[in-house]
C-alpha cells in the first residue's frame, strides 16, 4: 500500500486506522486479560456475597397466591398473550399427575415462588449448589463454562452464574450480588394453575444476601422471567427467605400438579 | 493518526475494558415509575394472612371499622412513605442535597404520589433524635450504604396502615428500608419491627421501580368531603368478635377458599400448607365486592432488558 493511498484511508476516517504497534499492543492486552482471567480466583474464592447455608421462604406478600393452589384463571400480575391464557384456562393437574408432567410448577422459573427451605452450599469451587426441598428439586449455578450443545431441556435449566459488582462496599471492597441466567428449560407453569412458560424463556435472578442489627439474616431473590412464546413483557418478582440454623423442618416433597409444595 | 491520537486511542479501549465491571449503580436520585404488583389484594377485607400480627394487633384489627375512612379528621389522612411504598399511586421521586463547600451527600429528600408524603433520608450521620421527639406520618429517617443497598432505618412514626383494612403498625414501629438497584430498576426491601402489633418482623420485597427521568410527579389534592355523615364525636369500631368484615366471617369463601385460622394472620412459613389441609374449608362464595382486587394495577409495558 503506497504512502498516499494509506493517507486516504486515514483521512476517510475520523480516528484512522491504528498501525501495527497498537494491534499489537491490543492483542497483547487481551492475551493478558485471558490470562489473568485464567488465573483468577475460583468463585468461591472471589464470593461477594455468602449465600450458603439454609434459608426457608417467609411468604408475607402473595400468600394467597403461594400458599393456596390458585383457582383456575386466577392471572393478577401476569402478561400474558391470549395464547398463554388459552392454555392456562385448560389446565388439569389430574391429566399433569397422571401424564408424568407434575413437576411443570416446580421448574426454574417458579420454585423461588414455591414456599420451602432450601440448603445451598458449593458443589464445587465453581458451582453453587441449591437443594430446595419442595419438589425434591436441585438448581446448579455454574460460575465456568456454557451449557453443552446436546444439553437436554430439564426443569431447572442450565444456570450461568456470576459475581456481578455494582461498587464498593465498607473498606472500599468489591460490593454485588450473584446473577444468575437460566435457559434450556423444559416448558413448565409460572404458577401452580397451569399458566405456561416456553422453552424459549429465559430467567435472570439477582440474589441479595443481608444482614440486620436484630441478628437476622435475609436473602431476597429478584426473578426477571422473558419468554417470546407467551409473556408481553417480563414478568418480576421477589422473594424473601430468612436464614435458619439448620434443616430442621426440611421437608423434600414430591412434585405434585394439585398442591401448594 | 498521530502518536498521541494512537495512544488514546489504546487508553480508551483499556479504560473501557477495566471499568465496566466497576460502574457503581447505586445512586438513587430521580423519578422512578412504580411496575405493576398486587397489594395483597386476594384476600377478602379484613384478611390478614401472611401477617404475624400479635394478639394486640389481632385486637386492634377486629375492632377496626371502615367508617374509620369517614370520620372527618381521618378523610385526607396522610398516608405513611412505607406505606405508600406498596400502594398503587406509588410514583416517586428522589433528590439529594450535597453540602456546596464539601460536595458531600447531606440527604435524599423524596416525594411520591400517594397523599403526597415526603421523607427525608439523612445521611450526615446525625443521630435520631430522643424518644420523647414527636413523632410524624413518615418518621425520621438517617441511611447509610451498605455495599450496593441504601438502607433506612425510620423511627418516630404516627400509627399508620400495615394494609387498609385495620391491620396497623404502632407508633412504637422502627423501619428498615432498603433500595437495591439493578440496572434501571429500583428494588425495595422493607422490613417493619413493631414490638405493639407485631409477633416478629413483617417484611415486603415485591416492590419495584423503573428509572423515568420523563415521568410527570402528578399532584394529589385530597379534597374533605363527607361520603358517609358519621355523627359527630362517634368513633367508628366494632367490639371484639363482632366485625362483619368478610375475612372475618368464618362462613364466607374467597376464590382461594382460604381457611378462616389463616385469615386472622401469621402463617408465613411452608409448614403451614400441611396444616391448612387439616383445616375445614368455607362454602360460601364471599358476595362480589368482597376483595380488594380492584386496587391492583393494570400490566403496563415494560421496555426490554
Amino acid at each position: 500500500m503506497s504512502t498516499t493511498k494509506a493517507t486516504k484511508i486515514t483521512e476517510a476516517r475520523p480516528f484512522g486506522w491504528p498501525p501495527k504497534a497498537s494491534w499489537f499492543l491490543l492483542f497483547l492486552f487481551l492475551g493478558l486479560v485471558d490470562s489473568v482471567r485464567a488465573q483468577a480466583p475460583s468463585a468461591r474464592a472471589a464470593a461477594l456475597q455468602d449465600l450458603t447455608g439454609s434459608w426457608v421462604s417467609v411468604v408475607a406478600e402473595h400468600w394467597h397466591l403461594r400458599m393456596l393452589v390458585p383457582p383456575k384463571g386466577e392471572f393478577a400480575m401476569l402478561p400474558l398473550n391470549a395464547e398463554a391464557r388459552r392454555l392456562a384456562n385448560m389446565w388439569d393437574p389430574a391429566r399433569d399427575q397422571a401424564g408424568g408432567e407434575q413437576c411443570r410448577s416446580y421448574g426454574a422459573a417458579a420454585i423461588m415462588r414455591v414456599p420451602g427451605r432450601l440448603h445451598i452450599h458449593w458443589a464445587d469451587d465453581n458451582t453453587l449448589q441449591m437443594d430446595i426441598d419442595s419438589g425434591t428439586q436441585t438448581r446448579l449455578f455454574r460460575f465456568r463454562g456454557a451449557p453443552p450443545e446436546n444439553q437436554p431441556l430439564q426443569w431447572q435449566g442450565y444456570s450461568a452464574a456470576a459475581w456481578e459488582t455494582t461498587g464498593r462496599g465498607e473498606g472500599g471492597r468489591a460490593a454485588g450480588h450473584l446473577k444468575v441466567t437460566t435457559t434450556r428449560m423444559r416448558p413448565g407453569y409460572l404458577r401452580k394453575n397451569g399458566v405456561p412458560y416456553s422453552e424459549r424463556a429465559t430467567l435472570v435472578e439477582y440474589f441479595d444476601r443481608f444482614r440486620e442489627p436484630n441478628g437476622d439474616e435475609w436473602l431476597v431473590v429478584d426473578s426477571f422471567v422473558t419468554d417470546p412464546q407467551y409473556l408481553t413483557q417480563p414478568y418480576i418478582t421477589s422473594s424473601a427467605f430468612k436464614k435458619i440454623p439448620d434443616r430442621a423442618g426440611w421437608d423434600p416433597t414430591p412434585c405434585r400438579a394439585d398442591q401448594a409444595r | 493518526m498521530t502518536t498521541q491520537a494512537r495512544a488514546r486511542f489504546v487508553m480508551v479501549l483499556l479504560v473501557l475494558a477495566w471499568s465496566a465491571s466497576a460502574l457503581a449503580q447505586r445512586d438513587i436520585a430521580g423519578r422512578w415509575r412504580p411496575l405493576p404488583r398486587n397489594e395483597d389484594g386476594d384476600g377478602m377485607t379484613g384478611d390478614a394472612a401472611g401477617l404475624p400480627l400479635s394478639q394486640e394487633g389481632r385486637w386492634r384489627a377486629d375492632a377496626w371499622s371502615p367508617d374509620e375512612f369517614d370520620v372527618a379528621e381521618w378523610v385526607c389522612r396522610p398516608h405513611p412513605w412505607d406505606f405508600s411504598l406498596e400502594g398503587i399511586l406509588s410514583a416517586m421521586e428522589f433528590r439529594p442535597e450535597i453540602d456546596r463547600a464539601t460536595q458531600k451527600l447531606v440527604a435524599y429528600h423524596g416525594q411520591i404520589n400517594q397523599m403526597e408524603q415526603r421523607v427525608s433520608i439523612w445521611m450526615d450521620g446525625r443521630p435520631h433524635p430522643p424518644a420523647h421527639a414527636p413523632h410524624t406520618w413518615s418518621g425520621f429517617s438517617t441511611g447509610e450504604w451498605d455495599g450496593d443497598s441504601l438502607v433506612v432505618t425510620t423511627t418516630h412514626l404516627k400509627e399508620s396502615y400495615i394494609r387498609r383494612a385495620g391491620q396497623m403498625r404502632s407508633d412504637q414501629s422502627i423501619i428498615r428500608t432498603r433500595y437495591r438497584r439493578i440496572g434501571d430498576l429500583l428494588q425495595t426491601t422493607v422490613i417493619i419491627y413493631d414490638p405493639v402489633y407485631l409477633a416478629e418482623p413483617y417484611v415486603r420485597t415485591t416492590m419495584m421501580w423503573e428509572h423515568d427521568p420523563a415521568m410527570p410527579m402528578w399532584p394529589y389534592p385530597c379534597e374533605e368531603a363527607t361520603e358517609t355523615a358519621v355523627p359527630r364525636g362517634n368513633v367508628p369500631h366494632f367490639l371484639p368478635g363482632t366485625s362483619p368484615l368478610p375475612g372475618l366471617n368464618p362462613a364466607l369463601a374467597d376464590a382461594f377458599a382460604t381457611p378462616y385460622p389463616a385469615r386472622l394472620g401469621g402463617p408465613m412459613y411452608p409448614e403451614y400448607i400441611a396444616r391448612m389441609k387439616t383445616m375445614s374449608r368455607p362454602g360460601v362464595a364471599a358476595p362480589r365486592g368482597s376483595t380488594e382486587r380492584e386496587s391492583s394495577q393494570p400490566l403496563r409495558e415494560v421496555p426490554g432488558r
